[in-house]
């Protein structure tokens, strides 16, 4: 057995001693006698200490030092070690719309899954963990409309699996199965990755969306529209990513369609009767200052993708099928030739950008990978703080037994008071 | 008369000196207490018998645990007052001692101060000695007032 907050096993020690101590200290009054000439005693104070080395209550004694020592034991969570043999393998597989094909990350899986057994993590924004294989794959076959995916998260998700694992396999592994674009990653990276002492193999995937590949528009608009001008100079410059729709009408169901198969269609309407005035947008990394037509009422449901200078909403995005809608907030005046210049086009292309935002498709330096890749040289036995805040049934029965002794002292003490009042107590 | 003794129940403080008062010019008196209570007064009363040719004796009887309290560490209580209440252990209980003693020399030389007989009896002597010891003292007293 084995303790994992140990300190508590020391404090509830001297705690108990200081139990016996208490004990060996003998507080009593002495007993009363009928004495007629009390008065000539002299009127000093009614109660002194007395020390013995015989312990007194010896039965409660023993109770009150099992109670804390139970309870000690319970805090310093006691786990029953089992001899780890064997090896373990844990998948952490990216899933998001930058993996692609998942035919074809089965079969790399595949090419070095072990016989051992197999754990998988399949992560974008958040984390899923599953040990029977078809679900794993019946989960990751799903086509994500997340483009985001967090590096992060999956390494989390796979060492806390592994570490659990390390009680009953002698060697776990972690695979580590992603496109290793830039956007995976983030600063927390290479602490999360520090944590895991081993070395990780890894598994590297071609993202699906090329990074130089150019994006289209489909600009749904009529008539000289200043925007739709912007955003086709932001296409030819190739700041334009992913396919998406521009309608500054009315959008069809047509339209609606065409979004729901993982496309973004942007309903970016006309705002003749809004209040023209200088103001921010800021969206994504990007803030243009310039003249902007802001209507007095604007949608407001959705996930907000770029707000005012003022904080509130100036474009909303909101799923569909796999793919999603985005409802901007704001038009621009058709005179002047802020559509033509790079601030808004640089604002038109985090717009118009693949559902859930832009994030960077290149793929990271080798020498970070490889960095991933090499063991952290954290200790192979480093406990997370979750393992020692994980549930112990073996600590809670302790501490169940611990309260069970706690309400028997109770008992006892007040048997041994309602005693105390017919038998003569013995003089210190 | 020894049935009727036998048969109380001591407790209270019940006050003897209106009864000392009460006692008729010339008689006989004998106060058998601890004189814990109204010893002042009662010994008042009695100078008062004395001046009319009363005989009175005074036989004080003290309690054996009285003189030698118990060993152990004890909180003594006046039966007759609760509130007197008090520790009593080794080193308290030289100084009970003489103090207790104080007390009974000059309560018995008051009382022989105002003419009156004076014996102190314990409850750990032989009754009959003690008896003997009254009777004796008083003879002697009414032989050296004859003288």
């Amino acid at each position: 057995m084995t303790f994992l907050a140990p300190v508590w096993l020391a404090s509830a020690a001297a705690a108990a001693a200081a139990v016996v101590g208490i004990h060996l200290i003998a507080w009593r009054l002495p007993r009363s006698v009928p004495l007629p000439t009390a008065r000539f005693v002299p009127d000093e104070p009614a109660r002194r200490a007395s020390r013995t080395l015989r312990l007194s209550d010896v039965g409660l004694l023993a109770l009150r030092a099992a109670i804390i020592m139970a309870g000690g034991v319970a805090l310093a969570r006691p786990t029953l070690n089992v001899a780890p043999s064997g090896t373990a393998t844990v998948f952490a597989i990216e899933r998001s719309a930058m993996i692609g094909d998942t035919a074809t990350l089965h079969e790399r899986v595949r090419a070095v899954r072990a016989a051992s057994p197999v754990w998988y993590v399949a992560f974008d924004t958040g984390a899923a963990v599953f040990q029977d294989e078809t679900e794993a794959w019946t989960h990751l076959a799903q086509v994500s409309a997340n483009q985001h995916a967090s590096l992060t998260v999956g390494l989390l998700a796979a060492t806390r699996e592994a570490r659990r694992l390390i009680r009953e396999y002698e060697t776990v592994n972690i695979v580590l199965v992603s496109t290793f674009t830039g956007g995976l990653f983030d600063e927390a990276t290479p602490g999360v990755r520090g944590t895991w002492g081993d070395s990780l193999q890894i598994i590297r995937i071609a993202p699906a969306i090329a990074p130089s590949a150019p994006g289209n528009v489909d600009l749904q608009s009529v008539g000289d529209d200043p925007v739709a001008a912007g955003i086709r100079l932001a296409m030819s410059h190739g700041m334009v990513r992913g396919a998406s729709r521009v309608v500054r009408g009315v959008a069809t169901s047509a339209d609606s369609a065409w979004a729901a198969a993982g496309r973004v269609l942007v309903l970016w309407p006309r705002e003749p009767t809004g209040t023209e005035r200088i103001d921010g947008v800021h969206a994504g990394d990007v803030t243009t200052i310039a003249h902007f037509i802001r209507p007095a009422l604007a949608a407001d449901s959705g996930r907000v993708i770029a707000r005012w200078v003022d904080g509130s909403a100036a474009a909303h995005e909101s799923p569909l099928g796999t793919g999603c809608v985005r409802t901007i907030g704001f038009d621009v005046p058709d005179a002047g030739d802020f559509t033509l210049t790079p601030a808004f086009q640089r604002l038109a292309a985090v717009l118009v950008a693949p559902c859930g935002g832009s994030q960077s498709s290149e793929v990271v330096g080798d020498s970070v990978i490889a960095g991933l890749a090499a063991p952290s040289g954290a200790a192979r036995s480093d406990i997370l703080p979750d393992d020692v805040n994980a549930p112990n049934r073996l600590a809670a029965v302790i501490m169940m037994l611990a309260i069970i002794l706690a309400i028997v002292e109770l008992a006892v003490r007040r048997r041994g008071r309602s005693g105390d009042a017919v038998v003569v107590e013995p003089a210190a | 008369m020894t049935s009727i003794l036998a048969a109380i129940e001591p407790s209270g403080a019940a006050p003897i000196a209106p009864l000392v008062a009460d006692a008729r010019p010339g008689a006989r008196i004998v106060i058998v207490s601890d004189f814990l209570g109204d010893e002042g007064a009662m010994r008042v009363a009695a100078g008062a018998l004395l001046a009319a040719h009363s005989d009175v004796h005074a036989i004080h009887v003290i309690a054996h645990e009285e003189l030698e309290p118990s060993a152990n560490a004890i909180r003594a209580v006046d039966p007759e007052d609760a509130s007197i209440m008090r520790p009593l252990d080794e080193t308290l209980r030289a100084r009970y001692a003489a103090n207790f003693s104080n007390w009974r020399s000059d309560t018995a030389a008051a009382w022989r101060h105002v003419g009156a007989t004076w014996t102190a009896v314990t409850t750990g002597e032989d009754p009959a000695m003690g008896v003997r010891r009254v009777i004796g003292a008083s003879v002697g007293d009414l032989s050296a007032a004859a003288r």
